[in-house]
């Protein structure tokens, strides 16, 4: 990628979390990148800590939480060193965060229009912050999401709304101030498959129109598939693999992004998916070398010592693994390093 | 208009629940042992005294005929007559009720204003060392009853370091015309501040021995309510979207978190009416719970009946009120 386009850049980021009996490192070592204007997915399996990683980003940890090392920026701001008011600002300007549970995320006391009129005041974009400027704005968030008469559905409260109505009332009300970055946090996981489509069609529709970039975390890999132009797969706090959509899904490389390409199920019927065997391993003491190595079939001497880092297999394809140490080893045409 | 319906029909269920509660508490005084005329005459009163005094007041009727005298004169307004104060007792109730509730809402604020703030506090700096000394010291203020309280206070405070009046309402010498028998509202009424200060003075004692239990209990639902709601997404989603922490915190978390400790603030109010008396007793303070402690030792029997009842009275407004405050602050208990 080139750097001069890069919106969001997290460097080397560690999160612990505290907990009884030490600290468990969740995150561990993150590289990411966001160009400007692009769609990115985040893929793996639940608790690998995609959802850290992105309200690392966001600074909206639980109070166990703590960043040891790392960086991030975000549009020339170090968002980990800059004030709280600067922060404030960035959030509410320039970056919004849709939540996995629309029935939770929004607050169930206040009206829809108070919520989102509140988000536009604090946000700051209102000069002066004249009343019927924000009602304006927040009608408009609405409509921008093709929401059906949104002069009274400012008045109503979450509960008298469908979990799909929310879950666009939410969507509605981050994109009503971010500007340049979304993050959806598996924003179809709680809806049925035709709300999921629509959800997931309304958000790639208004990124694309506010040219605003996009990180997708997601279970599922045809969503990420339709979604995005760059996927990171994910394992236990650290990237395993980043490639260009079309690329990875077309060759994955590393044993896990394999693994979990194979546990898809197929409609042709081929009987159950043989998945992934084992489970993540505990944070709390981590394994030395890969973190994948007890669950990993193809695994060397080497893995059980030493880190990966991400070696590059192909234009815009990066895998921590040590099979492809020098490139693809398995597969000659490819020039080593 | 749905609410106002809705209050109509509590109040129309009270007055049902207000004459039971009557013919209990009727009973129960009349069971509770000792002679009523002995009590009221003396123990030196001849026999025949005694009798006149019982045929008087319809004492050796059956109990359900003496509650029905009793509920004739009751719907008039007339409880009957007090034999320690020998008055009416509705004239006795009209004197020590307003200094009860004048003390009661001192403690209240401080009450209200105290286990917010000290529960939104330790809430927003949960695990910090201000969190856990409120904590520690709350487990004191709700195990230490209110009269010991009451007597370190009024150790401290007026004799050791003596800058507060020690005993009553107001001070000798100080006079305010009454009109609603609220002293500090009489005070200002007759635009008399040195008199509004006194009176405050003389409340701060009793009325914060009263209300420390409510502080400290209040504080820590307040903390733990509110902790609950601080992992929710929405309140993510909030600072997420830029607002200020405090703003976050003293709207987006309290409200949806404040609804058990308005029903733990209001039950404790309406029942400061009975625990009132030591705080009272201590203070030489002339309120109605003294007067009612008072009418139960001395088996003053309509005393007793038209002071329960008082407190009953109490406890329904405070519950009506609960339930209104609730359904302002959480629309889905409306729906």
């Amino acid at each position: 990628m080139k750097e001069g386009n890069l919106l969001l850049d997290i460097k080397d980021l560690h999160v612990h979390y505290q907990v009884y009996g030490g600290k468990t490192k969740v995150i561990d070592g993150i590289d990411f990148q966001v160009e400007a204007g692009k769609k990115i997915g985040l893929v793996g399996e639940s608790g690998c800590g995609k959802t850290t990683m992105v309200r690392s980003v966001m600074q909206v940890l639980p109070t166990q939480a703590r960043i040891p090392k790392g960086e991030v920026f975000f549009d020339g701001d170090a968002l980990l060193k800059i004030s709280k008011r600067d922060l404030n600002r960035v959030r509410g300007q320039k970056m919004s965060m849709i939540f996995q549970d629309p029935t939770a995320s929004l607050n169930p006391v206040f009206t829809i229009g108070s919520q989102i009129e509140d988000t536009i005041r604090y946000s700051g974009m209102v000069k002066g912050n004249d009343k019927k400027v924000i009602h304006e704005k927040a009608i408009q968030a609405l409509k921008d999401c093709s929401m059906p008469d949104p002069e009274r559905l400012l008045k109503c409260y979450p509960f008298e709304l469908s979990g799909g109505m929310r879950q666009r009332v939410c969507i509605a009300m981050a994109l009503a101030t971010a500007s340049k970055l979304m993050i959806a946090d598996e924003p179809t996981t709680n809806l049925d498959v035709t709300i999921q489509d629509q959800v997931l069609r309304l958000i790639r529709q208004l990124c694309e129109k506010k040219n605003m970039s996009l990180i997708l975390i997601t279970h599922s890999l045809g969503v990420a598939r339709m979604m995005t132009d760059w996927i990171y797969v994910m394992y236990a706090g650290q990237i395993v693999e980043k490639a260009v959509t079309s690329r990875i899904f077309e060759h994955p490389y590393h044993p896990y992004t394999v693994g979990l390409m194979e546990s898809i199920p197929k409609l042709t019927g081929e009987g159950i998916m043989e998945g992934i065997s084992g489970k993540l391993p505990n944070y709390l003491n981590p394994p030395k070398g890969c973190r994948f190595q007890d669950r990993c079939k193809k695994v060397m001497e080497k893995c059980r010592n030493c880190k990966p880092r991400l070696f590059p297999v192909e234009e815009n394809h990066q895998v921590a693994c040590f099979l492809y140490e020098r490139g693809r080893a398995e597969d000659p045409e490819v020039s080593h390093e | 208009m749905k609410r106002l319906k809705y209050i109509l029909h509590r109040l129309l269920w009270s007055v049902f629940v207000l004459f039971g509660l009557s013919i209990l508490i009727f009973c129960i005084a009349r069971v509770i042992p000792g002679d009523a005329a002995t009590m009221a005459l003396g123990t030196r009163a001849t026999e025949e005294a005694k009798e006149l005094y019982r045929e008087q007041n319809h004492l050796n009727e059956p109990i359900p005929v003496q509650y029905v005298y009793w509920l004739k004169s009751a719907v008039q307004g007339d409880f009957g007559q007090s034999t320690q104060t020998r008055r009416a007792v509705s004239s006795d109730v009209a004197e020590f009720l307003p200094a009860t509730l004048e003390l009661i809402l001192f403690a209240a604020i401080l009450e209200i204003v105290g286990g917010l703030l000290l529960g939104v506090l330790c809430a927003r700096y949960a695990g910090s060392w201000f969190d856990n000394l409120i904590r520690v010291v709350s487990y004191v203020g709700i195990s230490v009853p209110a009269f010991v309280w009451a007597i370190l206070f009024m150790l401290t405070f007026s004799f050791l370091i003596p800058i507060l009046p020690t005993i009553g309402r107001i001070s000798a010498g100080i006079t305010v015309p009454p009109v609603t028998g609220f002293l500090l509202i009489d005070s200002l009424i007759a635009g008399n501040f040195q008199a509004f200060g006194d009176v405050l003075k003389h409340l701060i004692m009793p009325g914060t021995a009263l209300a420390l239990a409510g502080i400290a209990q209040s504080a820590r639902i307040t903390r733990g309510s509110m902790l609950e709601n601080v992992e929710k997404d929405y309140v993510g989603s909030e600072i997420a979207s830029g607002m200020p922490l405090r703003r976050v915190y003293a709207r987006y978390i309290l409200r949806p978190a404040a609804s058990p400790t308005v029903a733990i603030i209001a039950l404790d109010i309406a029942a400061m009416l009975g625990n009132a008396f030591l705080v009272e007793v201590i203070y030489s303070y002339p309120g109605i719970s003294k007067y009612g402690i008072n009418a139960i030792l001395n088996k003053d029997l309509n005393a007793i009946v038209a002071v329960v009842l008082v407190i009953g009275v109490t406890f329904l407004i405070v519950n009506i009120l609960v339930d209104i405050i609730s359904s302002v602050l959480d629309p889905r208990i409306r729906a």
